[in-house]
């Protein structure tokens, strides 16, 4: 985008002087140039350091299953709410999970109200796709009485504030909260479901899965975890899902070219990462 | 050696056809994988709604249609995949405050529906005479129950694999633009799938080198 | 948004007075239609028709869904003519255009309330299954007149469909894969074929199968649906110009001679197809 080059700027920026927001507003891709130069990112952040994570665990009483995940701002409550429905007629043995990713005005104002926008829906079908894909969960588990009652999860995911980064957000919100899902015990008599509050079950989950976050910079520079303003200038993306063995369930790159080193070191670093999360939804279940 | 339900070998990719100026609009373009065919139009740079104005660059739009069926967040998902891959290559600094609609139709779906979109858009973008920094190939593999990987899958290859892979390259440093991962599998087994694909994205750039070549060559009647 | 390309006035006027010398543009007689072009498959229920250079692909799908509660015994047939940018530049997907809202009212008239399809018999087990057949239709090309390639497209791929054979063993429903048992086709009662005429100087001037550049200098259209057997089963004409009766009767027996035409091509065609098989 930038034809002028460095030493121009500078010759340009004695000429006039700004205040740093200034500069931010009407040349943000140079502003942000200016301290990756430095190796440094605006927000006081390395390239390698991803934002401060927090859980919290069943926070929606009335949900079957709850997280709040919070990466520096950006954060995103999942409730996941159970109801008895009929299987697909295809897959008699099989309940539902279904991932809805809401990105309301409430989180930014880019988002409009109205029917869900393409980014809500992207992140809506991989979510989908990578549920289904590296069997995070075995469907049959969910059935009632075969051909006739099964669970479907409803797992919506609410951005309350978007400060980038919102797919690794909504990834561990979903896994998280199907840890704390707790089914009543269902039975399947004369046409009706009977549950019991009594006795409840936890979800058996295959696999546990978390995503790690990068954006590209001018081809070369790789900002894990990247915030809003991050995003929007460098609009390459990689993500890269990892499971507890190390196994990877999910690659996606969109944007502009990257080697195949880069992406060995997004993948190295979302294994790391992957303990870090481990560590911090353990804590949040003791905390409960 | 695998054996494959239409007797191919494992690392070939089906009798790939391309058509291009087949419709009227500033650009066209079909390409299929056998079965699996894509239409592409593209018109542009035209005139932009207001609100979608950019004052230093062409908007782009991609509209992505399902054969049948509404759109649905699968379409939504491939309109974001062709924006975002032909966003860095096109040069829409060019054409500020226009627009370029690109327009994908599935014709046939056959498995490796989102390479055969990516590469009609290429080749109806080339058709319509946009400036584009590089062109883009794209192509799938899988990898299926007993660790073979399988190039360009066809509909039912597709199913019950361990792992499912689309991969986009330029064709000038022939590096990755868009890469789609589903399903388990390892960092080796990746890498082999992107060597891979990486090595038949070249073929399919000779493939449409071959098509610009006959539709110049029936333009201008220079024999061969 | 993509404006809609419009002739220049001069190229209006040499139309308009070619139109009433009795020539068109394409050495057309008035009453004449373009070539049609039909191609079937590789799979069934799939036509692509070309009308001069107006191209629609249609494709019909199957699926067994609920009856409504008010028709327990009769299958249900989804028509789709969303109109895509790729034909009409100016369309804003998801939002209807009032073209769209006319073209799909009248393809609905003429193929499902003509009552070609045979309903009842996609009936499965009364109250509990039926077939439910959609038939998506996808414009790719718009030289003008898209009701009538529409309306050969959909009812040829209608023709070409062959749904998936069931065995019906009390409530229990068992359906067969294509590759188990030959599928079997839909009964069509009778194929209704659209024609479409244009006016021009208040009726005084009719062509048939207007191209878009006629299209859009004409002052009123009328599209009549019949079939093979001289029977109208439809007849739209929402505004423009008012017409005289004696228009409309001589229009009617053009219509039916245009409409033997077409229903020879299609069947021509699926004979050309089965022959292949």
């Amino acid at each position: 985008m930038s034809n002028v080059t460095n030493e121009n700027n500078i010759n340009l920026n004695t000429a006039i002087t700004f205040e740093a927001e200034t500069f931010r507003r009407i040349q943000p891709e140079e502003y942000l140039r200016r301290y990756i130069q430095q190796h440094v990112r605006p927000d006081g952040r390395s390239f390698n350091h991803f934002r401060k994570t927090t859980v919290n665990l069943s926070c929606i009483t009335t949900a079957d299953g709850s997280s709040m995940v919070r990466i520096g701002n950006t954060t995103v409550i999942c409730g996941i709410k159970a109801e008895v429905s009929e299987p697909n007629v295809n897959f008699p043995k099989e309940g539902y999970l279904v991932p809805n990713v809401d990105l309301s005005p409430i989180c930014s104002p880019r988002f409009k109200p109205g029917p869900p926008g393409e980014q809500a829906q992207v992140l809506s079908e991989n979510l989908n796709k990578l549920l289904k894909n590296s069997r995070v969960i075995d469907l049959e588990t969910l059935c009632i009485e075969e051909g006739k009652a099964a669970w479907v999860l409803f797992a919506d995911i609410v951005c309350v504030n978007y400060d980038g980064n919102v797919f690794d957000a909504c990834v561990i919100a979903l896994m998280s909260a199907l840890m704390n899902v707790r089914l009543p015990e269902a039975v399947y008599e004369d046409g009706l479901v009977k549950a019991t509050e009594e006795k409840t079950i936890i979800l058996d989950l295959i696999r546990i899965s978390y995503s790690a976050s990068f954006a590209m910079f001018d081809g070369h520079h790789l900002l894990v975890d990247p915030n809003e303003m991050e995003e929007s200038i460098t609009k390459d993306g990689i993500t890269v899902v990892v499971d507890e063995t190390g196994q990877l369930c999910n690659i996606w790159k969109t944007g502009s070219s990257c080697s195949s080193e880069q992406l060995k070191t997004c993948i190295s670093k979302a294994r790391d990462r992957y303990a870090d999360i481990t560590s911090i939804i353990e804590k949040a279940k003791q905390a409960i | 050696m695998a054996t494959r339900a239409d007797k191919r070998s494992s690392s070939t990719i089906r009798p790939i056809s391309i058509t291009t100026s087949l419709l009227s609009r500033d650009g066209s373009a079909s390409f299929s994988f056998g079965n699996t065919k894509v239409i592409c139009s593209v018109n542009g740079p035209a005139e932009v709604k207001l609100r979608d104005e950019k004052l230093d660059k062409a908007t782009i739009d991609v509209v992505v249609r399902p054969l049948v069926g509404t759109p649905g967040t699968k379409d939504k998902t491939h309109e974001y995949i062709l924006r975002s891959t032909f966003e860095g290559v096109i040069q829409s600094g060019l054409h500020p405050r226009t627009q370029i609609q690109i327009v994908s139709q599935v014709m046939m779906d056959d498995g490796s529906i989102i390479a055969a979109a990516i590469n009609a858009t290429t080749m109806a973008l080339i058709d319509a005479g946009i400036p584009m920094k590089d062109i883009v190939a794209a192509i799938s593999c899988v990898i299926s129950k007993d660790d073979q990987i399988l190039l360009d899958p066809t509909l039912q290859e597709m199913e019950n694999v361990k792992s499912f892979h689309t991969f986009a390259f330029n064709k000038t440093s022939s590096s990755l633009l868009f890469c789609e991962s589903l399903g388990l599998f390892t960092d080796d087994q990746y890498f082999n799938c992107y060597e891979i694909c990486n090595a038949a994205a070249s073929a399919i750039f000779e493939k449409m080198r071959e098509a610009v070549t006959n539709k110049l060559q029936e333009e201008y009647h220079i024999e061969s | 948004m993509v404006k809609e390309f419009e002739s220049s006035i001069n190229e209006k006027d040499f139309i308009l007075q070619g139109i009433k010398e009795g020539l068109r543009l394409d050495n057309r007689d008035k009453y004449d239609f373009r070539q049609i072009g039909i191609t079937f498959g590789p799979d069934y229920g799939r036509s692509e028709v070309t009308l001069g250079n107006t191209r629609v692909l249609a494709k019909v799908s199957c699926e067994v869904t609920r009856p409504y509660q008010d028709r327990p015994a009769e299958g249900m047939i989804t028509l789709n003519t969303e109109l895509s940018p790729m034909a009409f530049p100016s369309v804003e997907p998801g939002r209807p255009s009032e073209e769209e809202i006319l073209v799909s009212r009248i393809l609905e008239k003429a193929i499902k309330r003509s009552r070609s399809i045979d309903t009842e018999g996609l009936c499965i087990v009364a109250n509990e299954k039926v077939w439910s057949i959609r038939v998506d239709m996808h414009f790719l090309d718009h030289d003008g007149n898209i009701i009538d390639a529409a309306c050969i497209a959909a009812i040829s791929a209608l023709a070409h469909f062959r749904r998936p054979d069931i065995t019906v063993i009390g409530e229990e429903v068992t359906i067969h894969s294509i590759e188990q048992r030959n599928p079997v086709p839909l009964s069509i009662h009778h194929m209704p074929i659209c024609v479409t005429f244009a006016f021009f100087e208040n009726g005084e001037y009719v062509v048939v199968d207007p191209t878009l550049q006629e299209e859009q200098i004409r002052q009123g259209d009328m599209t009549m649906t019949l079939n093979v057997h001289k029977e109208i089963c439809a007849l739209s004409k929402a505004g423009g110009t008012p017409l005289k009766m004696e228009t409309i009767i001589n229009c009617s027996q053009i219509a039916t001679t245009r409409a033997k035409w077409i229903t020879e091509q299609i069947q021509a065609a699926l004979d050309a197809e089965k022959s292949k098989k």
